[in-house]
């Protein structure tokens, strides 16, 4: 669809930039902010100006965060001898929404992904190395069940367990609440070499 | 298993064409270039997501248009019924495939649901070229009878890819890849090895069921074989563990020549199938007819072993086959074929269908021209 006006072309085009949003999301968002008052319009453009000023990495674990060094690094009720390595901020919140996890997380930006320039120098790896010390006793890798996640954990352990740290990292397997009958069969698989004794 | 009917929009020169299959032998018969290898194509979106041969959901939709739709109802012996349509849209460059109205995501998990096996003069290079169409086959007919295997095949050629580039990259900087490089070598290894095993495996089974359908066609004189030839020095019998053993040495035996050429030299995807009649290697030795049966009797073993291994017996789409065999052989492989599942053959001639299929009750045959078709009337004389 072609409109006449430049202005509304360009917010559909900058909307169908993001993670996604197709073209004909695109377009359903731009005329939904066409028809919302102009200071509901302000408030949205505030947030996004706002992230971006007021979020930053934290200087320990590399998530984002507004105040430096963020909340779960700050928390006096954090165990800090356990590191939970993850990929994207987001795997944070998953794994903090368990309320099963006390120790604090350190944030890589990523996976290796030699086909996206993905390289380990683009992680936040010799941060990860400098947090390893005497105090630290275990480093969970929580990286992604496909073979990029797979290649950073190899990577990582590999770096990790001359330092004398304990290296471990998540068991992969069927979903609770899930009939065996329905596992799709990698995830069996992955389930039967993973097994353990009872 | 069989496919009730279908229904095609735009695609290829097919504006809207609409089918009732019989349950046996269906027949699209009409001139060059009038529509008939589409439907088969069409068939195969339906069982396979994708062509059979073109590369490219593009230049499927009927020139002019955005989308193409392939709707059908296959009937299956494991659940009944189920209502099959992918369609694809160049605009949004999205393909969407649903059983029952339910999405199937990814579009590698419909591999071997229903399960299907296509014979046609694109696959001529099985036989007659290198390595790759031969490669392209096994793993095609292991996928459609283990969804494990289809799921490691795509992991270990991602695993390349991603290996191959760390080479290419390294060798374009002159730097040491050594160690960006082992996260992909465990994996290429693992995977890798498991490909070997089943492939092996499959070689092992198959022998039999090749040796059957060729003298099935073919009613002696000729012995087929087929062996597998890894790309690594592995024993004549060998394990998982075997396998990922030797594949390690071998990578850090190739390792210079490998940063040398900035590619991954070897490992599964340099395997070779070799197939023989009488102890002769088909690609130097045998004739065009022979190239035409040994392939037509590998299409059919493959159905055989699909029917085994799958709980489904596979429909059969054979393009243009007939033209190429004598009428023994032709006349053979039509009364193997019209009585062992539901079959689609296309052809320009009708004269050998209204000779052979006997009980004409059993099939359908339809006239294609020039994107619509008819069906003819049963039974005429
Ligand atoms: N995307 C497309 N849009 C419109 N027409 C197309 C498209 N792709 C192919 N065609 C037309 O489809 C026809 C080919 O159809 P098909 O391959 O089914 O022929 P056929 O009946 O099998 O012929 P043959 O006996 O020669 O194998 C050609 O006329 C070609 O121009
Ligand atoms: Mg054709």
């Amino acid at each position: 669809m072609l409109y006449i006006s430049e202005s509304l072309n360009q917010l559909i085009e900058e909307f169908s930039q993001l993670p996604g949003i197709g073209k004909k999301s695109a377009q359903r968002l731009a005329l939904y902010i066409l028809k919302l008052p102009k200071e509901d319009v302000l408030k949205i453009s505030q947030a996004l100006v706002n992230v971006k000023e007021r979020m930053k990495y934290c200087s320990i674990c590399c998530n984002f965060t507004e105040t430096d060094p963020c909340g779960i690094c700050s928390s006096s009720k954090r165990e800090v001898d356990t590191i939970c390595v993850v990929a994207e901020p987001n795997d944070v919140l998953a794994i903090e929404k368990t309320s099963e996890y006390h120790g604090v997380y350190h944030v890589l930006g990523g996976s290796l992904s030699p086909l996206e320039g993905i390289g380990p120098e683009d992680l936040k790896v010799k941060e990860l190395l400098v947090r390893i010390c005497s105090d630290v006793d275990e480093v969970i890798l929580a990286l992604n069940p496909n073979i990029e996640g797979e290649a950073t954990t190899i990577y990582l352990s590999r770096l990790l367990k001359p330092l004398g740290v304990k290296v471990t990292r998540l068991a992969r397997g069927i979903p609770i609440g899930g009939d065996l009958e329905f596992a799709d069969e990698a995830t069996l698989t992955r389930a039967l070499e993973g097994r353990v004794v009872v | 298993m069989y496919l009730r009917n279908i229904r095609v929009h735009n695609f290829r020169n097919h504006t809207e064409s609409t089918f009732e299959f019989g349950q046996w032998a269906n027949i699209l018969v009409g001139e060059n270039g009038q529509g008939k290898t589409n439907i088969l194509e069409a068939i195969s979106y339906l069982c396979l997501t994708k062509s059979f041969y073109s590369h490219g959901d593009s230049y499927v939709i009927k020139i002019g248009n955005d989308i193409f739709e392939v709707e059908g109802v296959f009937n299956t012996e494991r659940t009944g019924d189920q209502r099959v349509r992918v369609a694809y849209s160049d605009g949004q460059k999205e393909k969407i495939f649903t059983i029952n109205k339910n999405h199937i995501e990814p579009l590698s998990s419909v591999i071997g649901k229903f399960p299907v096996v296509i014979c046609s003069p694109e696959h001529a290079p099985i036989t007659n070229q290198g390595p790759i169409e031969r490669r392209r086959f096994i793993d095609l007919v292991i996928s459609q009878s283990s969804n494990i295997y289809f799921q490691h095949l795509i992991e270990y050629r991602k695993i390349l890819r991603n290996r191959n580039k760390v080479l290419a990259e390294a060798k374009l900087q002159k730097a040491d890849p050594t160690e960006i490089l082992e996260p992909w070598n465990d994996q290429l290894i693992n995977a890798g090895a498991y490909l070997m095993v089943r492939r092996q495996k499959f070689v092992d089974e198959f022998e039999r069921y090749i040796n059957s359908s060729y003298h099935q066609l073919v009613i002696d004189g000729e012995l087929p074989s087929i062996a597998y030839e890894p790309s690594l020095p592995v024993d004549k019998s060998f394990n998982q563990q075997d396998a990922a053993k030797v594949f390690a040495s071998e990578l850090t035996r190739r390792k210079e020549r490998e940063f040398q050429v900035g590619t991954t030299v070897v490992g599964p995807h340099r395997d070779e199938l070799l197939f023989t009649i009488n102890g002769l290697d088909l690609r130097r030795y045998a004739s065009q007819g022979q190239h035409k049966t040994f392939l037509v009797a590998l299409k059919i073993a493959e159905f055989f072993y699909l029917r085994e291994q799958c709980n489904e017996t596979p429909i059969l789409l054979l393009d243009d086959i007939f033209s190429e065999l004598d009428t023994v052989r032709a006349a053979n492989l039509l009364e193997l074929v019209s009585t062992i599942s539901q079959t689609f053959i296309t052809s320009t001639n009708r004269d050998l269908f209204d000779k052979n299929v006997a009980d004409a009750d059993s099939r359908r045959m339809f006239t294609i021209s020039n994107g619509a078709v008819m069906e003819e009337q049963k039974n005429v004389a």
